[in-house]
């Protein structure tokens, strides 16, 4: 565990992705919402929206706790 | 097989009528689009309560939405939109949550999807029941019985699993064995399923049930994962970090569905859940890796803790709900002391399950890193 190369490159690279995603979203938060509260068709873009940005955020989470050390101890609990 | 076919089918039947597929049922005033005005500040409570959510989810499989609704609600968020946009969040948060844990060796999809399938049915059997008691006492009426449901099954459960813990720790074991589940596996009734992960073969009698309950009290106590994870512990013999992990699968696709409907109805405001999703995404894979820290018992013993601060939280608005029906007097100072109290009461519930989570995890760490040094001295001297 601790001989493992730590993902920082990684992590700083989606945290960059994440940050930009979500200023992209906050800087056009208006007709987003506007949008997105139109129901009907655009459920799909909020379940996507949502789907996005967690696998983008998810992915520097990752990268961003294993930098940390924080990793799972043992594989399987039995 | 066939029985996943037919739980599918009546799924699929349910889907109509999915609005409080979360449990969280609301009257007719509750329902206003109005998307609030969000500051710096607002964005960062969002962000911290996210992160508490998604660290107790990860770890105890739910948790999160019994303070994120009411959350919201005290940004100035509307109930409807509160209620949609929680349910957004919960569906991404669980599948990462799911992901991480099935990496572990934590997972038993096939178990998640018959509870998840089952549960959701469950909903529908709840909302009838919600709408019986709203159409004949009220609002004040169905929060008053919500609320003393959601008291005396919490706390009786609550009370078993911490007797249960202790019990575990005292033996100094990972964990007890459910004499209950011993007693049901022994039920012969065809159709038998095998889920090979959590190592159990029970009837599918059994296990409907089971999600039907779970289903019927989240529609009705808006908390279903305090149901579904002692059920699976005590009535099917699961594990208690695979019943936790499990239970992930069931909040996302409880999530999914009620996300749908939601959205279909333009009430998710994605800003509040993309703040939360900030937080959240990070706690619920440090809630995952923490399984890994911990003895199968201090899943209990965080679920337990948490079901009775919640439920005292809970209990502290009971006489507001007497109050409206004019059973008992209140002036407005004391039903807004009331309230804020349970609010502040329920964030102190979360905000302690953290706080055992991570101080054990960081317990453990401590631990392990003075194992591995007195290993090193051991070594250097011979």
């Amino acid at each position: 565990m601790g001989t493992q190369k730590k993902p920082t490159g990684r992590a700083i690279l989606w945290g960059i992705i994440s940050l930009a995603a979500y200023l992209a979203l906050f800087l056009n938060q208006d007709v987003v919402t506007r949008n997105f509260a139109r129901g009907g068709i655009f459920a799909i873009a909020v379940i996507l929206t949502a789907m996005i940005f967690s696998f983008i955020h998810g992915a520097f989470a990752n990268y961003l706790l294993e930098a940390l050390g924080i990793q799972p101890l043992k594989k399987g609990v039995h | 097989m066939w029985s996943l076919v037919a739980l599918g089918t009546l799924f699929l039947i349910s889907i109509p009528s999915l609005a409080e597929a979360a449990g969280e049922a609301l009257g007719p005033g509750d329902v206003v689009k109005q998307f609030v005005r969000l500051d710096a500040l607002g964005a960062i409570y969002l962000i911290i309560l996210g992160f508490l959510g998604g660290l107790i989810s990860g770890f105890i499989g739910s948790g999160g939405a019994f303070v994120l609704t009411p959350g919201m609600m005290s940004l100035g968020a509307p109930a409807a939109i509160a209620v949609a946009s929680n349910m957004c969040h919960k569906f991404p948060k669980s599948m990462v949550g799911a992901y991480k844990r099935y990496k572990y060796g934590q997972l038993d999809l096939k178990l998640g999807v018959f509870m998840a399938i089952s549960a959701v049915i469950g909903v529908q059997l709840g909302i009838y029941v919600q709408k019986f008691i709203f159409a004949r006492w009220g609002s004040a009426g169905s929060n008053l019985y919500v609320s003393v449901a959601f008291v005396l099954i919490l706390t009786l459960v609550g009370l078993y699993m911490l007797y249960d813990a202790r019990r575990a720790v005292r033996a100094s074991t990972e964990d007890t064995v459910s004499g209950l589940a011993e007693k049901m596996k022994r039920i012969n009734i065809p159709p038998m399923i095998s889920f090979n992960a959590a190592r159990i073969r029970v009837s599918f009698w059994v296990i409907a049930p089971l999600g039907l309950a779970t289903g019927l009290l989240a529609a009705t106590i808006a908390v279903g994962g305090f149901i579904g994870v002692p059920g699976m512990i005590y009535i099917l013999g699961v594990s208690p970090i695979m019943a936790s992990a499990t239970e992930l699968v069931v909040a996302f696709l409880m999530g999914l569905t009620g996300t749908i409907t939601w959205a279909v109805s333009g009430f998710v405001d994605i800003r509040m859940v993309l703040l939360l999703l900030a937080g959240s995404l990070i706690g619920v894979q440090v809630g995952a890796v923490g399984t890994t820290y911990v003895k199968e018992y201090m899943i209990k013993l965080v679920m337990s803790t948490i079901m009775l601060i919640v439920s005292i939280s809970r209990g502290i608005a009971i006489p507001t709900y007497l109050h409206e029906l004019g059973l008992i007097e209140l002036n407005q100072g004391t039903v807004n002391l009331l309230d804020k109290a349970s609010f502040i009461i329920m964030c102190f519930a979360l905000a302690l399950g953290g706080v055992i989570v991570l101080g054990n995890m960081w317990k453990r760490k401590k631990e392990l890193q003075a194992e591995e040094a007195g290993v090193a001295v051991n070594l250097q001297k011979s």
